[in-house]
This record gives C-alpha cells, sequence and structure tokens, in this order.
C-alpha cells in the first residue's frame, strides 16, 4: 500500500513517513501542495494524508485538484483547527476523514486501515478467505486457524493480492506497492515472494491460492467472506 | 476621506428656497392687489368727478350748455394739471376744463346711461377716461345728449403704484433676511443633537468615553443606543478572549506541574504515563479555551443565516465520515428558517451534538427544530443508548473549570453549553422518541442581548 503524506512542519512530516513505513507502508512524502500533487499523479496512491494548514497552495485546494483529477483513493485530513467550520470545509472539498492535531499514532493508523478497507470494498479488520484468515490490524495470517509465519515483504504482497482478491495485478504494480521509488527493483522480486507464498500458504498444492496469469500478473483466487460492492 | 453632502446645508438651502419663493410670490400678489386697488379708487374718483361735473352743467332754456368759469376742484382750472373733462354733444365739442389744453377723443356712438371707464394712449398722452351720455331735457319735450368725460394722466396713478413696490420690496427684503437669520439660528439648535453625537462618538474614539450619554432626542435614539449595544457587545467580547486566556493558562500550569514534578523524580516509565496524560489533558484545556475564546456569540446587528444549508453540509461530512455505520440520518428543519447566529457558532455547537448523536446511535439520527417558550431550539436525537437521568446532571456541569479528569470527552457538551450562554440559551438532555438520547439545544433570541456568559462555564 502505498501513502502519500502532505505536511510542511518537516518535524511531523518525518516521524508520520517513518512510522506508516514500520507498518509496512511506502510512503511519499510532500512539503507542500505542489510537491503532493506531483506526487500523486507521479505514482499510484492508495491514500493521501493532508495537512490543512499548508503553505502556498492551501489542503483545500490540494484536495479539490486531486478530485477533479479523478483520483479516487480515500484522503485523511490533519488539521490544527478542531472548529467544525474547518472540519466541514475540509470533507466537503473531497476528504473522507479527519484527525485533529495533535493526535496519537495509533489513531491515525486505525483511520488509515479503516479508510483502505472501505476503499477496497471491505467492512471488517479480519479478512477470512476460505482456510485463509488475515487479520489486517495484527498483521497475522492464520490457515485453518494455525498461524502463518511470513516476512514483512511477504504479508505486504499477500494483503495486498487479498485486498484486491479476483483481480488482476500486474508485476510493475505489485512492486511499487513493495518499494519506494528509491529502492533498486529487481523484477524477479515478485516471482520468488509468489513462490516462497505458495509454498507456505499452500504447501500440498491443494487450495491454489495465487494464480499466475501468463503476461498479466498475479491473482488471489479464493473467495473471501463479506466483501461489500 | 470624503465628507460627503452636509445635511445643514441642505436644509438651509431647502429652506432658504422656500422663502424666496414665498417671498417673490407674496411680492408679486400684494403688488397686484394694490395695482387693482389703486386702479379701482381711480376708476370712483373720476366717476365722481362726472357727477360733480354734471352738477355744475346746466342747459338754458335754447339747450345752449351753460358752464361756470371755475370748477370746485381747482386742478380742472390748472392748464396741465393732468386732470381733464370735456363735455361734447354728438359729436360736437361743447366744452373743455381750462386745464385740457388739446382735446378728448370725441365719441362717436354713444349709449346713454351708461358709464365707460378705459385706459388709452392719446396724443401721446397715458390717459384714463370716464365718459358718461346723458339725454338732458331743457324744455318741455326738447332733449340734448349731452357726453360727460372726465380724464386723468396715468402718471399719477403709476407714480404711486411704483412708490408702493419700491417699499414693499424694501420691507420684504427686511423680512426675508431676517427671516434667513432667524432659520440658520433654528437650524443650529435643531441640529445641536447630531453635533453632539459626532463630538461624543469622537470622545469614545480617543478614549474619554466609554458609552453614549442619554438625553438624545427620540428619532438618534436607535442610533445612540445601537452605538452602545455595539461597544458592550465588543467589550464582552475583549472579555471574553481575557478570560479564556487567564482560564487557560492557569490550567495549563497544573498538568505541567504535574509533568514538572515527575521529572525530578526520575522514574522513567512513570514519567513517560504521567506525560502523555498531562500532554493529553494540557491539548484538551487549549482546545476547550479557544473554543471559549472563538464563539461569537450573540451581536447587535447580526444578520440571520439559513440553518438548513448549513446542518446539510454537517450532515454530509459526519455521513462521509462515519460512512460504514450505514446510519439514517433525517434532516427536518424548514428550508425557511433563519436564525441570527453566527455560523461558525451553530456549526460547532451541532457538529458536537451530531458528532455525538452518530457515535452513540445504532442506526437512526434526527435533527429537527422547535420552539419553546419563545425560544428558538435545535432537537437533535439519536437511537443509542441513551444517557441515565442520573448522569444527566453529571455531563451537564461536567468537572470545575480548567480540570479535564477525562480528556477528549465532554469538552464538546462544554463547549455547546458555552456557546448557548452566549445567546441566553440552554441545553437540555430527554429520551428521544426511540429511547435514545435527546440533545434539545435552546436559544434565546427575544429582545436585546444584555448579559454575559464569561463567568459561568461549565468547562472541562
Amino acid at each position: 500500500m502505498r501513502i502519500l503524506v502532505i505536511e510542511d512542519e518537516q518535524a511531523l512530516r518525518e516521524q508520520l513517513a517513518e512510522q506508516l513505513a514500520a507498518q509496512g507502508y511506502v510512503v511519499d512524502a510532500a512539503a507542500d501542495g505542489e510537491e503532493g500533487l506531483y506526487f500523486a499523479r507521479e505514482f499510484p496512491c492508495d491514500l493521501a494524508i493532508v495537512d490543512l494548514g499548508l503553505p502556498g497552495i492551501s489542503g483545500v485546494d490540494v484536495i479539490r485538484t486531486l478530485r477533479a483529477e479523478k483520483a479516487a483513493f480515500p484522503v485523511l485530513i490533519l488539521t490544527a483547527m478542531g472548529r467544525w467550520q474547518d472540519k466541514v470545509e475540509g470533507l466537503e472539498s473531497g476528504a473522507d476523514d479527519y484527525l485533529v492535531k495533535p493526535f496519537q499514532f495509533e489513531e491515525l493508523l486505525a483511520r488509515v486501515r479503516a479508510l483502505l478497507r472501505r476503499a477496497a470494498g471491505w467492512t471488517q479488520s479480519t479478512l477470512s478467505c476460505g482456510p485463509l484468515a488475515l487479520d489486517l490490524n495484527r498483521q497475522e495470517v492464520r490457515l485453518n486457524g494455525q498461524p502463518v509465519e511470513l516476512t514483512a515483504y511477504e504479508y505486504r504482497l499477500l494483503e495486498y493480492l487479498v485486498m484486491h482478491a479476483g483481480e488482476v495485478l500486474s508485476k510493475t504494480r505489485l512492486t511499487e506497492q513493495l518499494y519506494a521509488q528509491d529502492f533498486e527493483r529487481d523484477s524477479n522480486v515478485i516471482e520468488v515472494f509468489v513462490g516462497r507464498l505458495r509454498k507456505k500458504l499452500d504447501p500440498d498444492g491443494s487450495l491454489n491460492p495465487l494464480q499466475t496469469v501468463r503476461g498479466r500478473g498475479y491473482r488471489f483466487t479464493l473467495q473471501c467472506d463479506d466483501r461489500a460492492s | 476621506m470624503s465628507r460627503g453632502y452636509s445635511l445643514r446645508w441642505r436644509l438651509l438651502l431647502a429652506a432658504t428656497l422656500v422663502l424666496l419663493v414665498f417671498m417673490v410670490v407674496t411680492g408679486w400678489a400684494l403688488d397686484r392687489a394694490y395695482r387693482h386697488s389703486e386702479r379701482l379708487s381711480l376708476q370712483e374718483r373720476l366717476e365722481t368727478r362726472i357727477y360733480a361735473l354734471m352738477a355744475t352743467a346746466d342747459l338754458d332754456a335754447r339747450g345752449q350748455l351753460e358752464m361756470p368759469a371755475a370748477l370746485t376742484d381747482a386742478r380742472f382750472n390748472l392748464p396741465g394739471s393732468g386732470r381733464y373733462a370735456q363735455i361734447s354733444s354728438a359729436g360736437t365739442l361743447l366744452w373743455r376744463s381750462p386745464s385740457l389744453l388739446f382735446e378728448l377723443p370725441l365719441p362717436t356712438a354713444t349709449q346713454p346711461g351708461r358709464m365707460r371707464f378705459e385706459r388709452r394712449h392719446w396724443q401721446q398722452r397715458d390717459l384714463f377716461l370716464t365718459r358718461f351720455s346723458v339725454s338732458w331735457e331743457y324744455a318741455p319735450g326738447q332733449e340734448r345728449l349731452l357726453t360727460f368725460q372726465v380724464a386723468e394722466e396715468a402718471g399719477l396713478f403709476l407714480d404711486r403704484v411704483t412708490a408702493f413696490r419700491y417699499q414693499l420690496l424694501f420691507w420684504l427684503g427686511i423680512a426675508s433676511l431676517l427671516l434667513l437669520l432667524v432659520q440658520g439660528l433654528m437650524l443650529y439648535w435643531a441640529l445641536r443633537p447630531l453635533v453632539r453625537v459626532a463630538q461624543d462618538l469622537g470622545q469614545i474614539r480617543s478614549g474619554k468615553r466609554a458609552r453614549m450619554p442619554a438625553g438624545y432626542p427620540r428619532e438618534l435614539a436607535p442610533l445612540t443606543d445601537s452605538v452602545n449595544a455595539l461597544l458592550a457587545s465588543q467589550q464582552q467580547q475583549r472579555d471574553r478572549y481575557r478570560h479564556a486566556l487567564a482560564d487557560l493558562a492557569h490550567s495549563l500550569k497544573t498538568p505541567l506541574a504535574v509533568m514538572q514534578s515527575g521529572l525530578q523524580d526520575g522514574d522513567s516509565a512513570a514519567l513517560s504515563a504521567v506525560t502523555r496524560e498531562q500532554t493529553a489533558r494540557m491539548r484538551a484545556t487549549v482546545d476547550y479555551h479557544l473554543q471559549r475564546a472563538a464563539t461569537a456569540g450573540q451581536g447587535v446587528l447580526r444578520q440571520s443565516i439559513t440553518l438548513r444549508p448549513q446542518l446539510q453540509r454537517l450532515a454530509d461530512s459526519l455521513q462521509k465520515v462515519y460512512s460504514q455505520r450505514n446510519i439514517d440520518l433525517q434532516l427536518q428543519v424548514e428550508a425557511q428558517l433563519c436564525w441570527p447566529v453566527d455560523n461558525g457558532d451553530l456549526l460547532e455547537l451541532s457538529g458536537n451534538l451530531l458528532d455525538n448523536a452518530m457515535k452513540w446511535s445504532r442506526s437512526r439520527v434526527r435533527v429537527s427544530s422547535e420552539e419553546r417558550n419563545g425560544k428558538a431550539c435545535l432537537v437533535i436525537e439519536d437511537d443509542g443508548p441513551g444517557i441515565k437521568p442520573a448522569e444527566v446532571d453529571t455531563i451537564l456541569t461536567r468537572g470545575g473549570r480548567g480540570d479535564p479528569s477525562r480528556p477528549g470527552q465532554g469538552i464538546g457538551l462544554a463547549v455547546v453549553q458555552d456557546i448557548l450562554a452566549a445567546y441566553a440559551g440552554e441545553l437540555r438532555i430527554e429520551v428521544s422518541a426511540w429511547q435514545g438520547a435527546r440533545f434539545v439545544a435552546c436559544f434565546d433570541f427575544s429582545g436585546r442581548w444584555a448579559g454575559g456568559d464569561s463567568d459561568k462555564s461549565a468547562g472541562p
């Protein structure tokens, strides 16, 4: 999952980027509206966190521009003003949720996860897909009730595939979910991870949760409960 | 800075014009009346002369006119006196008065018994003429038609009229000047209150005065009363800010002190717990007092806002935030309903109440308006667990000033109550139709807002 953070206060921005990365997200951090819009256009964002009190282009205008350019990802606004007038204005411009500064990181994380789930069409934080169960909050995977040990990258890849269950996801898209632009990308890396996931999730080969679609990418094939439209 | 037009000059100009028009019309009317009167006088005089003339004239037995050498009216005897008499018969001149050195126009067609009066230019003279024809019996069966004529030069008449006119102009002129002077004084006196208003405002601006004094004329009362109300409102706002800042400073000192003593103790695990707790408390305090300071409250010259669109914005925003809950949010407020509240205050109040309602509801929230005892009330109800009667009091008077025991909770309601207090209103908690909570926020918009709110706050 790729998150765009637009926050002019350096300390907060770096802290957020660090904390979100530690949770397994790829973070693009921008210091003002212009940079933020550039990132949004260049990279596939799954969610944006926008501070309302930006210098130059205001947060509200950034969100309006994003929506006008048909960006459909959820937006969480950060505001120092607790007044409802400002919250309403931010939400009206196209945001989906708000958080008043100062906030606890845990709260931000919870809202981010909720927004990402909603955007992918999920209403619960635990996804059950046949024998597989994913706890998005704890970032744990269980097969038939037994926990499965996954590395951070493996989990992230699996989570993304499951959240978009049924969709064919290209290698490029999957790579962008795992690595920020600065990291070197090896086109083989996805295949390696998929291979490892298959071994761990489907040891006897009967389940076939991850399907390779030749020339197009990969797809999570299992049916999951409770997927909202 | 443009001064605009002057009230005083306007009034003066209008009054002067009216005065002048009046004087001119009066003068003209008087002049005409006098002239007419003089002319009638003249006419009567001439007629009298004709009768006098007829009295002195006599026809002898042969019908010859006999006239005395001198007439009683001396002016008929003096040549060039301007007063003339002539007697003629059937176009033949019979007698002229000694004053008449020429001939008056001889009438041709004459009608006996009728007095004719006219003004005529004759031989380069401006004359008033009267003639009277009479059939005179001088012997039994013998009659002669005599025409008596009396004339006066218009010069005398004109002199009199002109003299009157000059007198009239002179005295009317003096009267006009006097009236203008009196007018000026009257305007000065009548407009003194306006000058006073300007002076008093100047004193208020320079700080020598705090209010507009009483004793203004009725017409200015709305203006001066409004100025006073505005000043009072400004003062209340300043007080509100001052109190909020003072309370804020005071309330922050306690958590800071607690953290400081924690630092001194040096126990790092306990310290981080204490720090967390106290910073949360400080945050709640800052939020609360900032909200209090930002409350606009009831102003004197407040424009009304239409409630429904603002509440709709709020409802839409909250539905977004709580979208996964699928709450049925009904907005039952008339489209036309307007209240004289500040937009920020309305959003703050409704935002807090509606957010609470959405948080606690199971699936239904309703926003409506009603009137209770002349107060305008906003009603927000939900179908959640509701609030136990015993807790109602606690919620409404949560904590003392500057002491948030549970940061993050209760600030919303405290702010709601503060805002209502600024409008002389109140908050009530009741049971909704669905056994949930029903919050009724009532505003008192009647009459002039006269009190402040700052000292009674239900702060966290």
